[in-house]
């Protein structure tokens, strides 16, 4: 052991260009290496040290506390806990079969994409989201906020109950009094203004609700808003287009994609979709890849994907649009004399580009014109959007923009300004009440705003919300609303499509729908509110108003019922063509200042939005796609950057921008552009509960009503540093399993593959090359003659976006731990991605891998089980018997790959005061899988409930399983299909196309161990045939 | 051991235990004990069996 710990000190300390996970590992940090060198990471067992405690206990003492232990045991095992009854029903609905699920379309409201989920559902409890497979927009995959929705359903912290503020708090109060209250100071408004404020609304029935409100009360006026939007894209595409909004584009059949400061593979525009058009256009069957190109300043999902990736301050955009312009231009590529007075070479002097790489995206831009396309982030400002459009079109770009389906927007967003004469309004005294229909601007409005202290101006504030938030604290009247799985709605996103929402559960609390409430106060009389009010309202507007428009055959109600068992219906609807570009509009972009200091740059979360998933455990616990970390916000610098200010990880700055500062922990992140700062929003809560408060910084705090660069990006930011360390829980190093003696394992041992295009064009199969010779086992092998289960995994498509690891907390009950858990390398997810960087800080090459139990047929953990808890079954699953599990702990020590989690604590019970355990969470359980407790081991089990399930199905049908009847979590979850199952003997299937694949090998294949899980290798589509 | 604190260490052990088996160990700390909630179906809504149907 010694020896590899003096060789480490006796090495360069010289950055590598190989592969690593964190700056810790590419300098060989002494403490990271020894840790790592450890299953266990320090601290892990300290909980169950037995000499802290019992040192130089007596004889006789021991006999007597273990009398008195035995005592309390007898007394604390008593039956004290209600358990409840089981009772059959005495009349059972028609459609329940006990022990059969029963699936619900509808349309999930987590965000203003509106995708269409079919809702899993057991004895009435919904259990499980997914996307609708019949829906034509997400097609049957449904994104990590979606899926973790189900959560927010059973959230204990909902309110169920109206409440009405009181001098010491707030008090429960009936709905008739509330609505009598609200009717009265709603009529008294006269020419008052009656602000109701929203987030988008994407049903046409609830604008309808809106419009009948302000007919009732005329002083009303809408204002709608969203902290993250595209309002720069779509304003940009007036000017430059006349009319309509940004198209939809055609991912999957462009050659060449040049993302500027875009996300639009993790928070930006309809993901789900996007991820999977763009996994079309990469596809290792067919041998077709697009060529993407990123150029952005943070370190994005979609810059973790790009082919060519390069750092850019956003300021700068402008000007490199413009002179890629030039650049083509001058290639007789385009023809306009609009960026002349821009230069390429000197740009890319200027701002250190990587001269190859830009000649490449030149080349590639003018060899695939009509087959590439140009997209810039929602962020940037608008004049970038403007240079984008027009270039898009001069190089004949808009063959990619999508001529069958169009984005629909029912309400346009307030402007900053709009905003500003609200409070201005609210504070001369001119607005009679303010309702707030399921938004939180105290939260995110900016602070220059003051929206929080002129709400106490105005005589009656009322918040409809699910649970208490930092508007609700400063309303009169706070009135609880069902969830989206307990309402009815539609939706309408897109041209030719409505979605129907249907409530799958009656509400569980005293809640009422956010319409209904509405509703009852246009009809001025609380009396009139009845369960059925709003799906009456709804179902009346569809015959009156959409039933029409579709022409249908069929009469109304077979209709209606038609489309809730589908979940939409589509709809004949053209779009408008595009005219011809207005050239002219690039006049009036403006243009850019030279910003001194540091770039502000504020980002939508990847894990709770824009803090609306805050309340969601499962959503703060998955780590970050890019730093992988947990249950915070932090400033991210580049490597140089931090490096100037002379800070680390961890260490508490100030950053300051116009005056606004907030103290937040530092991460350094490869590849972000110099001299940035990037902060994720959606944290920081008050008043919101005890899964969200005080979790991470609030950096909406450093948004003004003044923009910088845009509503995001500020320029002339500063940072000092504030003293003192914050740990920040990163999952980075956790589960390693290389070994630290030797740097670049991952690639020495293959547990990262790679190539080119044009190598595998060349030499198809590669990879293979590099496979260690069979050996042979110490075991008589078993013969799986007929089935046998395995999993392929094609690390062209994965992305890394974790929606796979939440589906399988939601599918197999995995408890949230908690940050202090995490931290000690105790997370439960039985799914993990690994990122890996390869090359510079500065300029990282980054590898995802999807690692989860290998199910291996001669699986070391096996071996060691002194109990026989994990045993293997006769179609090849390495299974765990919970019933048997002591927890010595010998398999996760023994486990090549690291996928076993141990349950240290109780964690139901463990975390946030048994959160976890309350009567109404236990609802949420997957009935057909145990839910684990403390001591026991537990890991992938390739959703061996839902094997077991096809399998009574098939002996139903009275035919053999197959390996196509089942689907696992993860891979009916992965916008990209990157996640095949299936059975390793059925070679007629499409999984045995991706087992026997050319590129395919196995992690660590050289221990013998026979894994059953395929990755099928990288492949980047650079112009070389070596990385 | 004499008679009489044997007799006081029984009735003390014998409250401890009454004690223990009505206010159990978890009551000090359980905050999330919501109420009981009823499970109903939506009669108005419209399910499926199986996933992947189209009906219109």
């Amino acid at each position: 052991m010694s020896d590899y710990r003096e060789e480490n000190k006796q090495q360069n300390n010289t950055p590598d260009p190989n592969y690593w996970r964190s700056f810790e590992e590419l300098y060989r940090n002494e403490k990271t290496l020894e840790a790592r060198h450890h299953e266990f990471a320090d601290g892990v067992t300290d909980d169950f040290d037995p000499n802290e405690n019992l040192s130089g206990i007596s004889r006789r003492k021991f006999l007597a506390l273990l009398g008195a232990s035995a005592a309390l045991a007898g007394v604390a095992c008593s039956d004290y806990r209600d358990k409840g009854e089981i009772v059959p029903y005495n009349v059972k609905p028609e459609e329940i079969i006990l022990g059969k699920p029963n699936y619900y379309a509808s349309t999930c409201t987590a965000c203003a994409n509106s995708c269409g989920i079919l809702i899993k559902t057991r004895e009435g409890r919904p259990i499980k989201i997914d996307g609708n497979p019949e829906h034509p927009v997400n097609q049957g995959k449904i994104c990590a906020k979606g899926q973790a929705n189900i959560l927010n359903l059973y959230d204990p912290e909902r309110i169920q109950q109206p409440l009405k503020k009181t001098s010491t708090g707030f008090d429960t109060i009936e709905w008739n009094k509330s609505d009598k209250d609200i009717i009265a100071a709603l009529s008294m408004a006269g020419s008052k203004e009656i602000a109701v404020l929203t987030h988008t609304i994407t049903s046409p029935t609830t604008i309808k609700v809106l419009d009948d409100f302000k007919v009732k009360f005329p002083s009303a006026k809408i204002y709608s808003y969203e902290l993250f939007n595209s309002s720069n894209r779509n304003s940009a595409w007036l000017k430059c287009y006349g009319s309509g909004s940004f198209p939809l584009i055609k991912w999957n059949e462009a050659k060449v994609i040049v993302s500027l400061d875009s996300d639009f593979l993790g928070v930006e525009g309809n993901t789900v979709e996007n991820k999977r058009l763009f996994a079309e256009g990469r596809d290792v069957n067919k041998k077709s890849f697009s060529r993407l190109y990123v150029v952005e300043s943070s370190m994005t999902l979609t810059g973790m994907n790009a082919d060519y990736r390069m750092r850019l301050k956003p300021e700068n955009q402008f000007a490199f649009v413009m002179s890629l312009m030039n650049e083509l231009n001058k290639k007789g590529a385009i023809s306009t004399s609009l960026a002349s007075e821009y230069n390429l070479e000197s740009f890319v002097q200027k701002f250190n580009l990587d001269k190859e790489k830009v000649n490449h995206l030149v080349n590639d831009l003018a060899s695939n014109k009509g087959k590439s396309i140009l997209y810039a982030g929602d962020l940037l400002p608008e004049n970038v959007h403007i240079a984008v459009n027009i270039l898009n079109d001069l190089l004949g770009n808009k063959t990619l923009y999508r001529n069958d389906s169009s984005e629909v927007n029912l309400i346009n967003l307030s402007s900053l300004n709009e905003l500003k004469e609200l409070t201005d309004k609210i504070s001369n005294g001119q607005v009679a009440a303010v309702i707030h229909l399921d938004c939180n601007p105290v939260y995110h409005f900016p602070n220059d705003l003051n929206y929080k202290n002129f709400l106490s101006k105005v005589p009656t504030v009322v918040t409809l919300t699910e649970r208490m938030n930092e508007t609700a604290q400063f309303s009169n009247y706070v009135l609880p609303i069902n969830h989206n799985f307990e309402s009815w709605g539609d939706a309408k996103t897109r041209t030719g499509l409505i979605s129907l929402q249907q409530p799958v559960i009656a509400p569980l609390h005293n809640t009422r729908q956010k319409e209904a409430i509405l509703l009852t106060w246009i009809s001025t009389n609380p009396e009139t509110y009845s369960e059925t009010l709003y799906h009456d309202y709804l179902m009346k507007n569809w015959e009156t108003n959409i039933y029409p428009t579709l022409k249908s055959k069929i009469d109304f109600k077979q209709l209606w019922f038609g489309a809730l068992h589908d979940g939409f219906v589509l709809t004949n609807e053209s779009i408008s063509s595009i005219g011809n570009v207005n050239l002219a509009a690039l006049n009036t972009a403006g243009v850019n200042v030279e910003a001194n200091g540091l770039t502000l740059i504020l980002r939508e979360s990847y894990q709770v939005g824009d803090g609306r998933f805050a309340y969601n455990g499962w959503l703060q616990e998955l780590p970050h796609p890019v730093s992988k970390i947990t249950w915070d916000n932090y400033a991210a610098l580049s490597h140089n950057t931090a490096k100037s200010l002379n800070v680390e990880n961890d260490d508490l700055v100030e950053v300051s921008v116009g005056g606004r500062k907030l103290t937040l922990p530092v991460f350094i992140q490869a590849g972000n552009a110099d001299d940035t700062i990037t902060i994720e929003l959606g944290y920081g809560r008050e008043f919101s509960g005890i899964v969200a408060s005080g979790v991470g910084f609030n950096a909406n705090s450093l948004l003004s009503s003044k923009p910088g660069l845009s509503n995001w990006i500020y320029t002339n930011a500063s940072i000092t540093k504030a003293g003192g360390k914050y740990p920040l829980a990163s999952s980075q190093e956790h589960h390693a399993f290389d070994n630290p003696r030797t740097q670049d394992l991952h690639i020495k041992r293959h547990i990262i593959q790679e190539g080119t295009v044009a190598l595998y064009e060349k030499k198809p199969d590669f990879i293979q090359e590099n496979r260690p010779k069979e050996l042979e086992s110490v075991y008589t092998p078993f013969q799986y003659n007929e089935m046998k289960w395995g999993m392929a995994i094609d690390l062209n498509k994965c992305l890394g976006c974790g929606d796979c690891v939440v589906a399988c907390n939601v599918e197999n009950n995995v408890p949230v731990v908690g940050k202090d858990q995490v931290l000690k390398s105790r997370e439960m997810q039985w799914l993990r991605i690994d990122r890996y960087y390869s090359g510079s800080p500065d300029d990282p090459r980054v590898s995802v891998q999807p690692m989860l139990c290998q199910h291996c047929d001669q699986a070391p953990c096996e071996n060691v089980c002194p109990v026989v808890a994990t045993t293997h079954s006769p179609d090849g699953l390495n299974q765990m018997v919970y019933n048997r599990c002591v927890g010595t702990r010998y398999c996760s020590n023994n486990c090549p790959y690291k996928v076993r989690r141990f349950n240290f604590f109780n964690f139901r019970d463990h975390f946030r005061d048994g959160y976890q355990e309350s009567s109404i969470f236990t609802l949420m359980f997957n009935p057909e899988v145990t839910v684990r407790s403390r001591g026991v081991m537990e890991k992938c089990t390739f959703c061996v409930q839902r094997i077991e399930e096809a399998r009574s199905e098939a002996t139903r049908r009275g035919t053999p399983i197959k390996g196509t009847d089942v689907k696992t979590a993860c891979q009916e979850a992965c916008p990209t299909n990157a996640i095949h199952f299936g059975d390793i003997n059925g070679k007629d299937s499409e999984f045995y196309k991706y087992r026997t694949h050319e590129l395919g090998y196995y992690v660590l294949e050289e221990l013998n161990v026979r894994p059953n899980v395929t990755y099928i290798a990288k492949l980047r589509n650079i112009h070389t045939e070596e990385l | 051991m004499d008679r009489k604190k044997f007799f006081l260490s029984a009735a003390l052990a014998a409250a401890g235990i009454a004690l223990f088996k009505y206010i159990p160990f978890t009551s000090t700390r359980k905050k999330f004990e919501s109420k009981k909630v009823e499970v109903r179906i939506n009669p108005l809504a419209v399910s499926r069996k199986k996933v992947g149907e189209k009906n219109v």
